[in-house]
């Protein structure tokens, strides 16, 4: 197996070494690449394309998440983990929303970080509750139905009405709806009988429809101004 | 019919030698006065002469000769007379004119029927002395070449034909004549009769004027019917408010005298015989249609103003019935046009005659009585006396008339009418003084209006009770005065109507500006509320976060420091009180996030994070937290302090229990959240060593959020920390009965106990939890798993 691809682009020196050390310490991951700012960062996606960037969204001369697009742009397939200090959800779905598979807390175990990075390798992601939750809103609301007031639904009664315009499957909604619950991926998995690792893979899905999903909107966007910008040429 | 002339007949000749005499002399003068004039005054130049013994027989001959006697020589005339007296007989077959009836015969040519009874109502006058029929006409100064009949001869007499000369009760009368006849109601007639002079009558066309023809009837001239005008009959009863020209034909006048013979009918009482004149027809067409315009043209219009006004008005009332005034001008309109209607409608079939009247009465009567009311309240008087008294005496006159019928007719009309005075004097003094004090125009005009008609009124009233008091208004005044009062009344309420919608437009637009300038007010107000509650909030929240600073990761980090300083702590210590501090701030973060997660996603995040530091310690941890509903109505805050407890409770678990399996479980049981963690470790003796300040801490939060904490650190078998919280229907009420609990002591009681009361077997440190009246202590059996 060819070995993956690593490159890190973090601001702070402490964290930068860190995970340097930690990544640097497993065979299996070659460690193509790290830069402190968004500059050195876009060389460095330009010159080589890794596999998996580990990004952090602030850095000083730049917003994370133009690397992270500039990233996806080049390679579809690329996994990017943002690298937060808390998980809040503004953080990381604004990096979903710019193309990242996942998000890494700073604090997070060395072990635990080589699991996360397997876990996206083969095709899963990981994913918190609140975000689960807030995730669950968003799409409600885009499928035009009433967000945050929504009253609870009870047991499994919060997808059918949700479906139609709604960009996940029902079995995506599911998995989000007992994510934001607080259930693991195992007992995720034993609920809905899959494995722990389909799960992850959902969760993935999710995010890829939450990029697309978003870009979509941008594009839609862009065509209203656009031919408002025609309609008043014309005028 | 062709009988010898009664007249001629007991007349003897010297009778006829005395008037020949004069009637030369009278042509002669004539002839050098006036001797371009078609018609000259025969009386004028002849005053003083003796009247003709008989002037009915003798000029009519000629009218029977045709044209050619119109240019004869006086002389010649004198000289023909009494051939044509002779051929009286060939009168039948003169020609007819107008509207006549066989009757029309002259009746006067017919010698008087022995048979025929001669009726004259009126026995106590003396035959007139014919002397003075010379003096019937005078020359009219505002009309040249014109006639003025000023005098007649008249009798009471239905006959068909015209008395006799000698019959008795003929009189002699200046005209204007008013006349009366005794049978009141009853179909009577009378004969009027004058005489003129002429010198050379032209051959032209002239003009006979009757300026006032009230009663109608049939015009003869020398024995022609020159016009007949529909008197009152068995049929109809007539009254004609306008003035009557007929023409005539010089042919029918000759020289010498000339007569006029009225005929008219009446079933009144009192009656007016007008002057009439002979002249020019130009000339007396422009009077008659001038007059005509003004009597009887303009009454229709007229009528119909005042309908319109009155409507108007009513209709006003209808649609705001509280601008009375408008409607009592309304309905004395209607009365005015009402009573106008006697001036169009002239003739009037007999059976409705009474009615007809009666509603005569009522118009006038009613027009004055709410003239006088609205005119009084109008200028702001409102006694009290004023209505009844008004509308009283309007009803009494109408049901005086209605009861005792025509004799009441003359007196109502001489005395009822007048009696309005004194109301109207009042209510125009009202008014006066009112314009007095107010000095408005409109009302000074209303005022000169209502004066004008009360003089027109009584000089209606005079001429109508007796005519030769004015003898030249022929023609009543009120029917122009009063359009121009219910004009100016119009205007006057029309100028109201329009200041107040005027009024209205700007109190709109004083309201509309009010409204936006208290509109303006109330948004500032609203910003600068907002404002205020902004920066409370930002107070609130930021007084929030610093609490959690100074209770969390402050105290975790100075306590830290504190280990590290006296060198308590090697780098896994440290290392796991950074970690520490950081899981506060987090589970802050997961929990205070203005919008989205609620405590079930905070539980999952805590799960999230620390599931994996008890996989790496190898503590089975289960977390059981699916029975738990989507959504939570537990506020941010709350959430945090109840999480606080969980997350310190695990740290416990993790620092200190040594346990192998810790249990998380979270549900909701009967209106209750209950969050539970056991594990399976050492335990501790809450009372004696405790931590101390983590068990305090872990209390004040569950009193800050409203939650009963039961902690059992019974160290035969794990601790097991129990937290239920109640929960109301909606978060903010949640959280308002939250804060009532902690606030309020007596809440306590009402505070469901979670599991068996606490016995003092259970627990050493029941004393120390009590000074938190909202924490419920106590523990129950450990039940192992």
């Amino acid at each position: 197996m060819d070995r993956l691809r690593v490159a890190i682009i973090e601001d702070e020196p402490e964290f930068r070494l860190r995970f340097e050390r930690i990544l640097g310490a497993e065979p299996w991951i070659e460690l193509c690449g790290s830069a402190a700012d968004a500059a050195a960062g876009r060389a460095l996606i330009e010159r080589d394309a890794a596999d998996l960037y580990l990004v952090d969204l602030g850095l000083p001369d730049g917003d994370g998440r133009d690397l992270i697009r500039l990233a996806t742009q080049h390679r579809p397939d690329v996994d990017i983990l943002v690298v937060t200090v808390f998980g809040d959800d503004a953080h990381v779905i604004a990096a979903i929303e710019a193309g990242a598979t996942g998000y890494l807390l700073k604090d997070t175990e060395p072990r635990q970080v080589l699991d996360w990075i397997r876990t996206l390798r083969s095709g899963g992601s990981p994913l918190n509750p609140v975000i689960a939750r807030r995730l669950l809103q968003r799409f409600r609301a885009a499928a035009g139905g009433t967000p945050a007031t929504d009253p609870p639904g009870q047991g499994g009664d919060a997808t059918p009405g949700v479906a139609e315009a709604n960009p996940l499957s029902a079995r995506e909604t599911e998995i989000l709806r007992l994510l934001a619950k607080g259930l693991s991926y195992a007992e995720i998995g034993d609920l809905l009988g899959i494995s722990a690792h389909t799960v992850t893979q959902h969760i993935k899905k999710i995010y890829r429809k939450l990029s697309v999903h978003s870009r979509g909107e941008a594009v839609f966007e862009a065509t209203q101004m656009g031919i408002l910008r025609a309609l008043t040429d014309r005028r | 019919m062709s009988q010898p002339p009664v007249v001629a007949r007991r007349r003897p000749g010297a009778a006829w030698r005395q008037r020949c005499v004069r009637a030369l002399a009278a042509l002669a003068l004539s002839a050098t006065v006036a001797s371009t004039g078609s018609v000259a005054t025969a009386a004028s130049a002849q005053p003083e002469g003796p009247a003709p013994a008989d002037r009915a027989a003798v000029p009519r001959a000629q009218a029977g000769t045709g044209p050619a006697a119109g240019d004869g020589l006086a002389a010649s005339l004198t000289l023909e007379r009494p051939a044509a007296m002779q051929a009286g007989a060939t009168l039948a077959t003169a020609p007819r004119r107008g509207l006549v009836a066989d009757d029309d015969d002259p009746p006067a040519q017919r010698p008087p029927d022995p048979g025929l009874p001669r009726l004259a109502a009126t026995t106590d006058a003396e035959p007139s002395a014919p002397s003075r029929a010379w003096e019937d006409a005078v020359a009219d100064p505002s009309l040249p070449g014109g006639l003025l009949i000023r005098r007649v001869r008249w009798i009471l007499s239905d006959s068909a034909t015209a008395p006799p000369d000698d019959a008795p009760g003929w009189r002699t009368a200046e005209l204007p004549l008013r006349w009366q006849h005794p049978d009141e109601g009853r179909l009577s007639a009378a004969w009027f009769r004058a005489s003129f002079e002429l010198d050379d009558p032209a051959r032209m066309l002239l003009g006979l004027y009757l300026p006032k023809f009230g009663n109608g009837g049939t015009v003869w001239l020398n024995g022609h019917v020159v016009g007949a005008v529909r008197t009152v009959d068995e049929r109809v009863q007539v009254r004609w408010f306008r003035p009557f020209l007929f023409t005539v034909h010089s042919d029918l006048l000759r020289p010498g005298r000339n007569e006029l013979l009225v005929r008219q009918q009446t079933r009144d009482p009192r009656n007016v015989f007008r002057s009439l004149e002979i002249g020019p027809l130009d000339l007396l067409a422009e009077r008659h249609d001038a007059l005509l315009f003004w009597q009887h043209t303009m009454a229709t219009p007229a009528a119909w103003f005042c309908l319109l006004v009155g409507l108007f008005m009513i209709g006003v009332w209808w649609r705001r019935s509280d601008e009375v005034l408008f409607a009592v001008f309304g309905v004395s309109c209607l009365m005015w046009s009402i009573r106008s209607l006697s001036f169009i409608v002239e003739v009037i079939p007999l059976q409705h005659w009474f009615a007809w009247r009666a509603l005569h009465h009522v118009a006038t009567g009613g027009f004055i009585a709410l003239m006088a009311i609205g005119l009084a309240w109008f200028a702001g008087r409102h006694p009290r006396i004023l209505v009844p008294v008004a509308i009283g005496y309007w009803a009494a006159g109408v049901a005086v008339f209605l009861l005792i019928g025509w004799p009441a007719r003359d007196w109502l009309d001489r005395f009822w009418v007048l009696g309005f005075l004194p109301l109207m004097v009042y209510s125009v003094g009202a008014l006066a003084g009112t314009w007095w004090r107010e000095r408005e125009g409109s009302q000074l005009a209303l005022l000169i209006a209502i004066l004008c008609a009360i003089a027109m009124a009584l000089h209606d009233y005079a001429i109508g009770r007796d005519p030769s008091l004015l003898p030249a208004s022929t023609f009543f005044g009120m029917h122009v005065a009063a359009p121009v009062v219910l004009a100016s009344l119009g205007a006057h309420l029309l100028d109201r109507f329009v200041r107040s919608l005027q009024g209205f437009e700007t109190l709109t637009r004083s309201l509309e500006q009010r409204v936006a300038a208290r509109e303006h007010e109330l948004a500032v107000n609203f910003m600068r509320l907002r404002s205020l509650e902004r920066e409370r909030a930002l107070a609130d929240e930021r007084q929030r976060i610093m609490r959690e600073m100074h209770d969390g990761v402050g105290s975790q980090l100075l306590s830290s420091l504190a280990m590290v300083e006296r060198g308590a702590a090697d780098r896994d210590d440290i290392a796991r009180m950074l970690r520490e501090c950081l899981d506060d701030m987090r589970l802050a973060i997961d929990t205070l996030t203005p919008v989205a997660a609620d405590l079930g996603g905070a539980l999952g995040n805590l799960r999230y994070r620390l599931a994996p530091r008890f996989d790496a310690l190898g503590i089975r941890n289960r977390w059981d937290l699916q029975s738990l509903p989507d959504h939570l109505p537990v506020n941010p805050h709350d959430s945090l302090q109840l999480l606080r407890i969980v997350q310190e409770s695990l740290a416990n678990v993790l620092k200190h229990a040594r346990a192998r399996a810790v249990s998380v479980r979270a549900s909701v049981e009967a209106g209750q959240l209950v969050l539970e963690v056991s594990d399976d470790g050492v335990g501790f003796d809450t009372g004696v060593e405790g931590p101390g300040r983590g068990l305090r801490n872990m209390r004040r939060r569950a009193a800050d959020a409203g939650a009963t904490l039961v902690i059992d650190g019974s160290s035969a078998g794990g601790t097991r920390v129990r937290i239920a919280r109640t929960l109301a229907a909606s978060g903010a009420v949640t959280a308002v009965a939250a804060r009532a609990v902690v606030t309020d002591p007596a809440a306590d009681v009402a505070q469901p106990a979670i599991g068996p009361v606490p016995t003092a077997a259970t627990t050493q440190h029941t004393s120390a939890l009590r000074a938190h009246p909202s924490v419920h202590q106590g523990a129950v059996p450990y039940a192992p798993r």
